[in-house]
């Protein structure tokens, strides 16, 4: 009788959990970023902090991107061998999300993605003004030690074709905090909607992602912003995307690992 | 092959049929050697800067020969380069020579290990250990040797960064090394020209976050040396030119190699004292 009484309860989670809409967000953090000076070449991959600003002649831009896939230094090494698509930075775009829900896989899906915002956190609180600071597609790779003028230190080639950084024009942003597609800036927060870029990436498996350079739209006074080895783990920056979508398989998911791009 | 004829002409009068070897015995040795650059390339490895990248410091290091019969022996060397500021290099070489007059072939093994880590080239692209394998035919005619060499080399994977928790490695794939040489023995001097072609494997480096990748290149080496036997005392003076370097900063990361190859410089000369008892 125990064991009927069980089933009957579990019937019911199922029946009230599946069926209708449902909504879950997951933050993606991101895994590298440093910020480029016209003024020094240094690598400030290492630093707590991003810097952006244009005053006076001297310009700082925030360079990042998005995680690049699961794949570790071994196995990437062993594709970049044997695979001549090396030749330039190779990422297939595989975001790794820990979903912990417990609607069912058939939500996070990239058709069910209403809502990505990339999304940092200014080192002092202070908000910058709405629309000053803008992301821009960058249409080339680049490593870590990335500045000014050149993308990464391997090669001649390695050179930036446009000092501060080559971008693709193909896609525009909104300025930070205008159009967000879910949530406002509070203070402190700079946000930019990313929705539309999100989803073409995640649908299209091995997309090319080179990341972002965040500059100035005009005269901007130095913005600082957390980094991604920020001691304050919550503001490093990420994407914070939200799926919904019906809970169409009838099953209750467990919590796991799963990859965004797989089908 | 008119400017060698030229240099080697005049030095015609003084020839001397090559020295057949006699002695039986284990024969050991003591090896010095010290290089200069006289030409760097423009572009360095991220963090390392054109000084580190001087040819060594000095090379110390023992020999053994064992001569059985002519155009029979043995020889081994085993040797450590100091860079400056930087570590050390460990080299070793055994080959055991084969033949009847005019004709020897020598078969040998080589291993290096450099342990760079910790001076100037903390996580850096020379850090590896290298295996190899050669063959090389001799003939001899008159005062004239002649010998080819092809040598197959395996070089290690290494750590060269690793920044915001992400480890970056580089990788090559075996570089493959054709050598032929000219020498000429005149009295007590010796004098030879060489030239190496190295294809330089496929290397790729790469992170979690991504990767790129440097695809085989054809490299080549010119030297021309001079060796004054002094018994017990040899002197060496070799000249190593590079060419067909057409992007110097990759080539860094591709041919990390300062010893026995120096292959991060232009232009080089080295000078090196042995003394075999």
């Amino acid at each position: 009788m125990a064991i009927l009484k069980n089933f009957t309860i579990l019937l019911c989670i199922l029946t009230l959990s599946c069926g209708k809409t449902a909504s879950t967000t997951v933050v993606i953090k991101l895994k590298t970023d440093t910020y480029i000076s016209n003024q020094d070449s240094s690598n400030h991959s290492g630093g707590t902090s991003l810097k952006v600003s244009n005053s006076g002649g001297v310009e700082e831009r925030v360079v990042l991107k998005l995680p690049t896939g699961n794949n570790d230094d071994n196995y990437n090494l062993d594709q970049c061998l044997n695979n001549l698509f090396c030749t330039v930075f190779f990422m297939p775009l595989v975001l790794l999300v820990k979903i912990l829900t417990t609607c069912s896989d058939a939500t996070l899906q990239p058709a069910n993605l209403t809502s990505a915002v990339l999304a940092l956190d200014t080192v002092d609180g202070s908000s910058p003004g709405s629309g000053t600071i803008v992301p821009e597609l960058l249409s080339r790779g680049w490593y870590q030690t990335v500045n000014w003028t050149k993308a990464h230190p391997f090669s001649s080639s390695g050179n930036w074709l446009t000092p501060g950084g080559d971008l693709d024009f193909s896609r525009t942003f909104n300025p930070n905090c205008t159009s967000l597609s879910s949530g406002t800036c509070a203070a402190g927060e700079v946000k930019f909607e990313m929705t539309d870029y999100f989803k073409s990436l995640i649908t299209t498996p091995n997309s090319n992602h080179f990341g972002f350079i965040l500059r100035g739209v005009s005269t901007l006074n130095r913005v600082e912003l957390h980094s991604v080895q920020t001691a304050t783990s919550s503001k490093a920056p990420r994407i914070i995307a939200t799926y919904t979508g019906a809970c169409s398989d009838g099953s209750i998911s467990q919590p796991k690992t799963t990859w965004l791009s797989e089908p | 092959m008119k400017a060698l004829l030229l240099f080697f002409l005049p030095l015609m009068a003084f020839a001397q049929d090559t020295e057949t070897p006699k002695s039986t015995e284990p024969r050991l040795g003591f090896m010095f050697r010290k290089g200069i650059s006289i030409e760097k390339y423009s572009g360095n490895p991220d963090g390392i800067s054109s000084e580190n990248l001087s040819p060594a410091l000095f090379t110390v290091g023992g020999l053994l020969v064992i001569e059985r019969e002519e155009m029979n022996n043995i020889y081994a060397n085993i040797d450590a380069t100091y860079l400056k500021n930087s570590g050390l290099i460990f080299f070793g070489e055994g080959a055991f020579g084969l033949g009847r007059r005019p004709w020897q072939i020598q078969l040998g093994v080589a291993a290096q290990y450099s342990n760079l880590s910790g001076g100037a080239f903390q996580k850096s692209a020379f850090d590896h250990y290298s295996l190899a394998g050669f063959v090389r035919p001799k003939y001899f005619y008159k005062f004239l040797d002649t010998q080819l060499e092809f040598r197959y080399r395996d070089i290690s994977s290494s750590e060269i960064s690793s920044t915001e928790g992400i480890t970056t490695k580089i990788e090559h794939q075996p570089d493959r090394i054709f050598r032929a040489q000219l020498g000429g023995t005149f009295s007590i001097a010796r004098i030879f020209a060489g030239y190496s072609w190295y294809f330089l494997g496929t290397t790729a480096i790469a992170s979690k976050e991504f990767g790129f990748r440097i695809n085989e290149k054809l490299v080549e080496q010119s030297v021309l040396g001079l060796t004054l036997d002094l018994k017990p005392m040899e002197l060496g003076l070799y000249y190593y030119q590079v060419f067909k370097v057409d992007d110097e900063e990759a080539h860094l990361y591709q041919a990390p190699h300062f010893h026995p190859d120096y292959l991060v410089g232009k232009r080089s000369v080295f000078l090196e004292a042995k003394w075999l008892f």
